[in-house]
């Protein structure tokens, strides 16, 4: 293997200039982690400025069979970016130009490495926006949003990147580079575009992506509900769907987040709440006035003690500010905190937010709750000390015990996360061995080698049980 | 329908089988995937002049027997069901609850959910509520090694291992068989209501729907019709521009004010349609689609009118009837059968429109597959079509030959 780490060091020192490999343990330090857990440190980090540059990275990886993976702004929250077995880290960050913005027929064809949130400013001016708005928009990347196919609190009604993502021209784990979609819609053969996105970059490399832009809304309006318990704050969202409303978002917030939120930036929640919801409603201005009515009066059906509607654009963007520095707001309330990322059918909320307290009181790790309850996506915030001997493997157990309770109630491990590195022994809990077979053969399919992006996804053989075990839990797979 | 009259491009099955339950489906594929005999799965049966001629084909399994609901929550604004419920039937459970699957393509009376899905057919909603990859949550596929397997969930937001969900939408049955489908709902709309604008021509036409999918307005749908395919639809000889509204009473009125004031904006005339005018456009696609050709084109959206007016040159004197989706660049005609190398010369300008600009031949007699490939050509990326095939699909038992690129 030294043999093979110098060979890779001085191959990818010729394809590159200086400034463009980190191979350094000190430089590496940086870029062994990302937003989860978990760490790993790479021989060496790339920034290619081009897919043919990709392409002769792969290539020399190839050579030399040194695994590679792809990395964008490092915000994921599962692995997704991590050299989970070493290698090389190809960061995609330089490749941040966006190519075209073209008005007539509301695309935009950006790099993978353009932040988030500047594609929607460089669109505004057209009067057009891009939709997926995760939390972390300021920092994370296109690419790294196609790998993980984010969301946001905006997709219950406009979907997550996928629904978004119309073409992608990829470096292939042969080195070779491929477009597949495009500006047009419905081309014919496999949905390749559908199945690259949220692959966590273990079927290849983006490096040019086709994004959907749409008109920006006439009319915005953003409601506050306050609630005296969860409980009731669950039964407005099932009675908006139950009256056959979807809005734009539909976020909750309990006690904890809240008390975070205002006592690092107050942002006009009130602290004694023990459970807000947040309601956008947009589109035309008729069908925003009579949506909020409607939403409005579902909350006070539901008990709502409050409902308020922002009174202007300031007021609305403080509570939006607020709902999106939530993570960070919880980090100042506790030494680490552990974002778990689970979906429950949206009438299974009021119960799982039940179990999460019981595991709460059960485990000692407080659990702040901040999410998407319009789509059942929960975000459990554990709050933990990694200073605290054994702490990590219990906060890790605890995060797969919740995993378990959306597992029971017919959700899902992740809804805008990703698997990565994290997850990936938790997927017999909704998977068969037949069903990760399958998702094995078409990456059997792309990499054959088995370079690209190693170690996420797939359970690793015992792993799993032996994690499951620990908690006395049987699962048969 | 029987043996003897089902056939796929002039090839009969030698056996037909009717399996009620996903693991004896599962069971039949192994059985014929052992026994080196090629299979088409088939459903209502209404849309087999999808795809080149089969290269061989052996056996037909009919997945009509799974007709079951699986689980509806409407609450959850999710259904799940079995592949081979008819569409017909799964709007009218779901009309109950007052919501729906907005997935509108024209879908003959028995056509199949599975079917539906497997062949990626959309209609006019697609402007609003997308494509079958928008609003397919899970699916449960029956594989020829005789396995079952599921990818998505029940749950409208997932992200967990592969969305092989996108791979088996419009797959046409040549990597697994598709026996049940998890959907994302809508509610139906308080109020819908249409505006039907008679257009001077097709530049006023295009100035038109450009004008307004770039605008707030928000229709359900935008449809251009050429002048055949309007008098098809009971509406005068003109080129037609429809659009399609629905929310609460007060937004559909202020949408129908605004979209009949920019209509004679750009020398249009909103002409007063029967209640039932979207109905009857829907019966003119179905209609249509029983021409002996159909053809199919998608390109960039600005491009919408100018696939019609490309559609209605090139096709002339062969009785067109020529409509397009025209927010999402997707148009459609069907006719009298062209020359193969007039639809040749018809590909060649769609593709200059965009780098993936696309025409397809969605039915045509089988003679003319022999003389033009229907799916056109598939570009740099079907080798690795070809790569997922053999590993889904080792033994080329699922449709062999039917696909895009000979797959």
């Amino acid at each position: 293997m030294a043999v093979a780490e110098h060979t890779i060091v001085d191959q990818l020192r010729q394809l590159l200039p200086a400034e463009r490999v980190l191979w350094r343990d000190y430089d590496l330090m940086l870029y062994e982690y990302d937003g989860s857990i978990d760490k790993h440190r790479p021989l060496a980090v790339v920034f290619p400025l081009s897919s043919e540059e990709v392409s002769q990275v792969v290539t020399a990886c190839n050579r030399d069979g040194v695994p590679y993976t792809a990395r964008g702004a490092g915000t994921g929250l599962s692995g997704g970016a991590i050299p989970a077995r070493g290698g090389v880290l190809i960061s995609l960050a330089r490749m941040n130009r966006i190519l075209e913005i073209d008005v007539d027929n509301m695309r935009a064809i950006v790099e993978p490495g353009v932040v988030n949130l500047r594609l929607g400013q460089a669109t505004a001016a057209h009067g057009l926006t891009y939709v997926p708005d995760p939390s972390s928009q300021k920092a994370c990347t296109i690419g790294g949003n196609v790998g993980e196919n984010s969301g946001g609190p905006h997709t219950l009604r406009y979907g997550v990147t996928t629904n978004h993502t119309l073409g992608l021209e990829v470096v292939l784990p042969t080195g070779e580079v491929v477009r597949v979609g495009g500006s047009s819609l419905d081309t014919p053969g496999y949905d390749l575009v559908g199945l690259l996105v949220g692959s966590e970059g273990t079927l290849g490399i983006v490096t040019r992506i086709w994004t959907r832009l749409v008109p920006i809304n006439e009319t915005v309006k953003t409601i506050l509900a306050v609630f005296a318990n969860m409980e009731d704050a669950s039964s407005a969202v099932a009675g908006m769907i139950a009256h056959r409303i979807v809005p734009a978002a539909i976020e909750m917030m309990d006690n904890l987040t809240i008390r975070a939120i205002e006592s690092r930036s107050p942002s006009g929640y009130p602290v004694e709440a023990e459970g807000v919801v947040l309601i956008e409603v947009d589109g035309v201005r008729e069908e925003v006035e009579a949506q909020s009515e409607a939403v409005q009066q579902v909350c006070r059906d539901t008990r709502a003690l409050s409902v308020r509607l922002a009174r202007d654009e300031a007021e609305r963007a403080a509570l939006w500010a607020g709902r999106k520095g939530a993570f960070a707001a919880i980090g100042r309330l506790t030494p680490d905190y552990y974002t778990v990322d689970g979906v429950v059918p949206r009438t299974r909320l009021p119960a799982t937010l039940a179990r999460i307290q019981e595991i709460s009181r059960e485990s000692g790790f407080r659990i702040a709750n901040v999410f998407h309850a319009g789509d059942g996506n929960l975000h459990p915030l554990i709050m933990w000390d990694a200073d605290e001997a054994g702490a990590e493997e219990r906060v890790i157990d605890t995060g797969a015990e919740i995993m378990q309770v959306c597992a029971e109630a017919g959700g899902s491990l992740s809804g805008e996360h990703g698997i990565g590195m994290e997850k990936k022994d938790l997927m017999p809990l909704i998977f068969s061995r037949q069903d990760v077979a399958q998702m094995q053969r078409i990456k059997e399919a792309f990499d054959p080698g088995g370079l690209c992006n190693p170690g996420k996804i797939f359970p690793t053989a015992g792993r799993c049980l032996e994690l499951f075990a620990r908690r006395g839990r049987a699962v048969g797979w | 329908m029987t043996t003897s009259t089902l056939e796929i491009d002039g090839v009969s099955p030698r056996e037909r089988i009717s399996p009620r339950t996903a693991e004896d489906l599962a069971a039949a594929l192994k059985a014929a995937d052992d026994t080196g005999q090629a299979v088409a799965a088939v459903g209502g049966g209404t849309q087999l002049d999808l795809g080149m001629p089969p290269l061989r084909l052996d056996v037909v399994v009919d997945t009509t027997g799974l007709d079951r609901v699986v689980e509806y929550e409407p609450a959850d604004l999710t259904v799940t069901v079995e592949a081979g419920m008819r569409m017909a039937e799964l709007q009218r459970i779901l009309g109950e609850q007052g919501q729906f699957l907005a997935l509108d393509p024209p879908a003959a009376e028995g056509a199949t959910i599975g079917g539906l899905i497997a062949t990626n057919a959309s209609g006019p909603l697609r402007f609003a509520y997308g494509t079958a990859r928008d609003l397919v949550i899970g699916t449960r596929v029956a594989n020829p090694d005789g396995t079952l397997t599921r990818a998505g969930g029940r749950v409208v937001k997932n992200v967990a291992g592969y969305d092989l969900n996108k791979l088996y939408i419009g797959s046409l049955g040549t990597l697994s068989v598709i026996v049940e489908l998890s959907f994302k709902l809508a509610p139906i709309a308080p109020a819908l209501d249409s505006v039907v604008g008679q257009m001077p021509d097709l530049d006023a036409a295009r100035e038109l729907v450009n004008g307004v999918v770039h605008s707030p307005l928000s229709p359900l749908a935008v449809e251009l019709l050429g002048p055949g395919a309007a008098v098809a639809a009971g509406l005068p000889a003109a080129n037609t521009v429809v659009f399609r509204l629905g929310g609460y009473p007060q937004a559909v009125e202020r949408q129908v004010r605004d979209l009949t004031s920019l209509v004679s904006r750009h020398g249009g005339q909103r002409i007063e349609a029967s209640p039932s005018a979207w109905q009857d456009l829907a019966r003119m696609r179905l209609v249509a689609r029983q021409r002996d050709v159909v053809l199919k084109a998608a390109a960039p959206i600005s491009a919408s009118t100018a696939l019609v007016a490309a559609f209605e040159k090139q096709l002339e004197g062969l009785e067109p009837l020529v409509w397009s989706h025209a927010g999402s660049g997707v148009a459609y005609a069907a006719c009298n059968p062209p020359e193969a190398e007039a639809l040749a010369s018809l590909r060649r300008g769609v593709a200059a429109f965009g780098e993936n600009a696309s025409l397809v031949i969605e039915r045509c007699p089988t003679v003319l597959k022999r003389a033009i490939d229907v799916w056109g050509d598939p570009g740099t990326s079907v080798s690795l079509m070809r790569a997922i095939k053999a590993k889904l699909d080792p033994k080329n038992t699922l449709n062999p030959g039917r696909y895009v690129g000979g797959i």
